[in-house]
C-alpha cells in the first residue's frame, strides 16, 4: 500500500514538474504564407489550470518579431488590428487564438513556411516562465473559421 | 345602354384587379428572391472606376461586364483576415467547376506603397491563377472607396515600413451588368457563397 502511494505521489510530482503552473498549449498552427509575404499568422490555444498568468512575450526561429494582435471588426465590416500586451490567461479558462480574432503575427519571416513542417514557438509567461510548443504549418486547403483547424479540413 | 355600361365597369374592375394581382405577385417574387440569397442583399448601381493591374495598365470595373465579380479588399502584409478570405474564395472558385469562366475574383490592395504590381500579382496568383490583384494611386483608390462607401487607413506608423492597414473585410458580389447585389461578412461559409453563385449563373 505504501509502495503504491509512493508511486502515486511520484507520478503527481513528475507531472507537476512537466507542467508547472498548469499552463497547457495546444493546437498550435501557422498559416502557410503566400510568396512575397513577410508576415504570417500563428494560432493556438492556451489552457491554464493554475493561478492567473500573463503572456509576456512570444518568440520563434521563424520570424524576427512575434506580436499578439486582435482583429477587431466594426459594424461596417472594417477590420482594425489592435496590438495586445501582457495578455491575461485566467484560471480554468481557455485563451483562443483563432482566424478573425486574436492571433500571433509573425513579422519578418526568416524561414519558408511549407505545409506539414513544424516550427518551435516559445511563449513566456509571467509566472510559469518559458513554454515551448511545436506549431505545424497548414496549407490553405485547411482553411476556415472552425475553432478546430484539424476538423475544418474534413468539410 | 345599361348593359354596355355594366360591361365597361366590370371590365374596368377586372383590369384593375389583374393589375393589382400582378404588382403584388411581382413584389412577392422580388422579396422572395432577395430572401433566398445567403449574402446580404444590397442592390446598388456602381459607378465605374479604374485601377492598375500587374503590368501597370488601367483596368476598369466595366472590363468584367458579363462576368460575376467577387471582390474584396486587403493588402499582402495582412496576416489574418486577407489570407483567410482569399483561401476561402479559392475553395469557392474551385467548387464552380465549369462555371469558373463566368466568375472573376478581384482582390484590391489598399496598400499601394508596399504592394507593387509584381508583388501583389504573385500573392494573388498563389491562391488561384485566375484571380486578379488590382491597386492604384491614392486618387484612384479614393474613387473606389467612395464607390463602395468603405474606409481604409494606415495603423500604427512607427517610422518604419511595418505598419498595418485597417481595411474592409466584406466580400462584394457584383452581377454581370456591373451592379452590386450581395455583400458577405468575411467569415461566411464557402458553401453559402457557392450556393448563391450557382443560383445566379
Amino acid at each position: 500500500m505504501k509502495y503504491i502511494l509512493f508511486i502515486f505521489i511520484a507520478l503527481i510530482s513528475c507531472n507537476r514538474e512537466m507542467n508547472p503552473g498548469g499552463i497547457e498549449i495546444t493546437d498550435a498552427w501557422i498559416r502557410e504564407a503566400p510568396p512575397g509575404a513577410t508576415v504570417a499568422a500563428l494560432y493556438l490555444e492556451v489552457k491554464n489550470n493554475g493561478p492567473q498568468d500573463h503572456i509576456l512575450s512570444i518568440s520563434s526561429p521563424v520570424s524576427e518579431i512575434a506580436e499578439i494582435h486582435n482583429t477587431e471588426i466594426s459594424a461596417d465590416g472594417t477590420a482594425r488590428m489592435v496590438r495586445l500586451e501582457n495578455v491575461p490567461v485566467p484560471t480554468g479558462e481557455g485563451l483562443f487564438f483563432l482566424p478573425g480574432g486574436k492571433h500571433i503575427m509573425l513579422i519578418d519571416l526568416k524561414k519558408e513556411l511549407t505545409p506539414g513542417d513544424n516550427h518551435e514557438i516559445i511563449l513566456e509567461f509571467k509566472n510559469s516562465g518559458k513554454k515551448s510548443v511545436n506549431a505545424v504549418v497548414k496549407g490553405f486547403s485547411s482553411n476556415g473559421y472552425s475553432s478546430d483547424p484539424d476538423h475544418s479540413m474534413d468539410h | 345602354m345599361i348593359i354596355k355600361d355594366k360591361v365597361k365597369i366590370i371590365s374596368l374592375i377586372l383590369i384593375l384587379f389583374l393589375a393589382i394581382v400582378s404588382v403584388m405577385g411581382y413584389l412577392i417574387f422580388q422579396a422572395k428572391n432577395k430572401e433566398t440569397f445567403n449574402g446580404f442583399y444590397n442592390e446598388r448601381v456602381l459607378s465605374d472606376f479604374s485601377l492598375k493591374d500587374s503590368s501597370g495598365n488601367d483596368v476598369s470595373l466595366s472590363r468584367y461586364k458579363g462576368k460575376i465579380v467577387l471582390l474584396n479588399f486587403g493588402y499582402t502584409s495582412c496576416p489574418d483576415i486577407c489570407p483567410t478570405t482569399l483561401g476561402n474564395l479559392r475553395t469557392v472558385y474551385s467548387n464552380l467547376d465549369d462555371k469558373q469562366d463566368d466568375v472573376q475574383v478581384v482582390f484590391i490592395s489598399v496598400d499601394p506603397e508596399r504592394d507593387k504590381a509584381g508583388k501583389l500579382d504573385e500573392y494573388v496568383k498563389f491562391f488561384n491563377n485566375d484571380f486578379v490583384g488590382l491597386t492604384g494611386t491614392d486618387d484612384q483608390l479614393k474613387v473606389v472607396s467612395d464607390v463602395f462607401n468603405i474606409f481604409y487607413f494606415k495603423e500604427g506608423v512607427d517610422a518604419d515600413k511595418d505598419y498595418l492597414m485597417s481595411h474592409p473585410t466584406s466580400i462584394y458580389l457584383i452581377d454581370r451588368e456591373g451592379k452590386l447585389i450581395l455583400k458577405y461578412p468575411h467569415n461566411t461559409k464557402q458553401e453559402f457563397i457557392v450556393e448563391d453563385l450557382k443560383r445566379l449563373l
